[in-house]
């Protein structure tokens, strides 16, 4: 439905350019939900105006329902833009005209024969739930309200294609959930294809089917979320099962995560105090994971972290001389932390599961298999739009070596890598 | 001088004002909306950008903006004679008040434009509005609220305007404050005209505010 390819944007002025989207290919297929993640500043606001040409493009094709917008002229444009819809962060709503006139604007832009005219805003306004509102200005209603008052007016024209720009980005937790199961719906019962960015995690995992991670005008990873999740070192998952809150800290207190992404290993040698502070940061974590509401969802005892954590700490301040090593989860999913001066040495072990299999007991068959006592550090269990997946970090007792047959079972089923 | 007498030179002195200041103010509505809505098109980044267009447009407002008054006055003369054939009397004091308070007010139109947010033109603009639409539909009549204020200002200023065109034979109560009041010391009649300006500067102001919140939904 949204084809863009090779896409770039860049903003000059004065004091220099800046490169807002850097060349970026993205796919929406029809009736998909598909979000761009991304801060501020991303470049994501950038693309989704580059999709109906409110930004003319540098370079690249932008191709919707078939129709190359790029290479369209100014009457052709404006034609095709009434077949996209748009919704915004602050509503963009006329304030001089009534909800059911900020509805009849749009079908007056499409030049829809008057007489029609009311009774489709009727209809629009009863689809979004507003139709009680219809004499109220926009600044008698509430954000949502507005919201509401946008998409109804998005959809006027009944068009194939939603752009969402960062649409419940200024509304509280509650209206932005209900503005979201109104799109889904919309979705769902229209066959709509969405394409919105935001900042908000909770928005992608709420109703995107896929996405795509935004970062400075380049896409880091994108795909559809089930893909995504079981994608090696995939951001989208750490970002959605933030397991590395457990990233131990470094002497200066900064997280070691940049290191651990390559996979390389973080090596405290024979000065114990480096190795104490690796210790506590692996306790912190697993106290993270043991205030996790999912952990007790997953339906195992949440003490079992805390053990841990503190069976580390315990381990780190004997040691003196600590060997600690600790894998990437994003890249390496299984590590080994080995505890001398008769400390336990610990597998430790990512897995990631959606789909039907996030419903199996994964957890349960591998201690049953290998007789292992499988302790939880942390993960979560989350409803997803497409799918339920979960995500957990366990600790196996023994080296990666003698858990070499557990760790390969769990590859097996595919659930680490 | 009795207090009837002074009313007898009142009534066309308003009159007279009333009708400098009224044709005035529809002829400056029409030419600073005009001038306002092109200084925003025309900008860069507007929705037909010329900045050529823009920056002379710009330098012509501003010059206008940079006369006093009373110089203007003098200064259009001879363009006075050309339209209306002659340069005394209230209808050849309406060109010099137009040609002043246009500059004046199209900054204000201008200003009063570039408050409607980005945003709603550029929604409007992705669904698909022409130009036409964006300018009618979505720029002036969110803006209305805020032209309507301005225009009231412009008339208020076009009152004090027409005060120094009765000093140059216009007529209307500026000259009658003039020649009665301040050369021949008839005190009634300068505390009557300083009544009358001020009530007809309070009932413009306050025509000019109910209008706005009649039409502010903001």
């Amino acid at each position: 439905m949204i084809e863009i390819s090779g896409l770039r944007k860049t903003y000059r002025s004065r004091k220099g350019s800046v490169v807002a989207v850097d060349g970026v290919d993205l796919s929406v297929g029809e009736g998909e939900v598909f979000g761009v993640l991304g801060r501020s500043g991303a470049g994501k606001s950038t693309l989704l105006r580059c999709v109906n040409m409110l930004e003319r493009p540098d370079a690249g094709a932008v191709t919707v329902g078939g129709l190359e917008l790029t290479r369209l002229g100014r009457r052709e444009l404006r034609v095709a833009r009434q077949g996209i819809g748009m919704i915004h962060q602050h509503f963009a709503l006329l304030s001089s005209r009534t909800v059911a006139g900020n509805v009849a604007f749009a079908l007056e832009v499409t030049g829809a024969p008057r007489a029609g005219r009311k009774a489709r805003v009727a209809e629009l306004l009863e689809l979004v739930g507003l139709a009680d509102r219809a004499d109220a200005y926009p600044a008698q209603l509430s954000g949502g309200q507005k919201q509401r008052v946008g998409i109804a007016r998005a959809l006027a024209a009944r068009p194939k294609v939603l752009l969402s720009d960062e649409a419940t980005s200024a509304l509280d937790p509650e209206t932005t959930e209900s503005i979201l199961r109104l799109l889904l719906d919309l979705n769902r019962r229209l066959g709509l294809t969405i394409l919105l960015i935001t900042h908000e995690m909770n928005v992608v995992k709420r109703i995107c089917t896929s996405a795509a991670i935004m970062r400075d005008g380049r896409f880091v990873e994108s795909g559809r979320i089930t893909e995504l999740l079981r994608r090696p070192g995939s951001e989208l998952a750490r970002d959605l099962f933030p397991l590395d809150t457990a990233a131990p800290l470094d002497a200066a207190g900064v997280p070691l995560e940049a290191a651990m992404q390559g996979g390389a290993r973080v090596e405290a040698g024979a000065p114990a105090v480096a190795g104490a502070e690796a210790g506590a940061g692996l306790q912190a974590g697993a106290g993270a994971g043991a205030g996790l509401q999912a952990g007790a969802e997953a339906g195992v005892g949440v003490q079992a972290g805390a053990e841990a954590g503190v069976g580390v700490q315990a381990g780190a301040e004997a040691g003196a001389g600590v060997l600690t090593s600790v894998g990437a989860p994003t890249s390496l999913d299984t590590a080994g932390a080995r505890l001398p001066g008769g400390g336990e040495a610990t597998t430790i072990v990512d897995i990631t599961v959606s789909g039907p299999e996030a419903d199996e007991p994964i957890i349960a068959d591998l201690a049953r298999r290998f007789a292992v006592d499988v302790r939880i550090l942390g993960g979560s269990v989350e409803t997803l739009a497409a799918t339920r997946a979960g995500r957990w970090r366990i600790a196996l007792p023994g080296t990666p070596e003698a858990n070499r047959e557990a760790v390969e079972y769990l590859r097996e089923r595919g659930v680490t890598s | 001088m009795t207090w009837s007498e002074v009313f007898e030179l009142l009534t066309p002195g308003v009159q007279e004002t009333a009708w400098m200041v009224g044709i005035a103010a529809l002829l400056t509505a029409v030419g600073g909306l005009l001038i306002g809505v092109l200084l925003v098109l025309t900008d860069r980044g507007g929705l037909l950008p010329a900045p050529p267009v823009n920056a002379v447009l710009g330098l012509i407002v501003n010059v206008g903006r940079s006369l006093p008054f009373i110089i203007l006055l003098v200064a259009v003369i001879p363009f006075t004679r050309l339209v209306v054939g002659t340069t005394i009397g209230t209808d050849a004091a309406i060109v010099p008040l137009t040609i002043g308070a246009i500059p004046f007010f199209a900054r204000i139109v201008e200003s009063a434009l570039r408050e409607v947010p980005p945003d709603v033109v550029a929604a409007a603009t992705a669904m698909g509005a022409t130009r036409r639409q964006i300018v009618g539909k979505v720029l002036l009549r969110e803006a209305l609220p805020g032209l309507v204020a301005g225009l009231t200002i412009t008339v208020i200023a076009l009152v004090g305007y027409s005060a120094m065109a009765g000093v140059v034979g216009g007529g209307g109560l500026g000259d009658l404050a003039i020649r009665y009041g301040y050369q021949r010391f008839e005190t009634e009649v300068m505390i009557a005209t300083v009544v009358a300006l001020v009530v007809f500067v309070q009932l413009v102001q306050m025509v000019g505010d109910l209008l706005v919140r009649r039409l502010s939904h903001r």
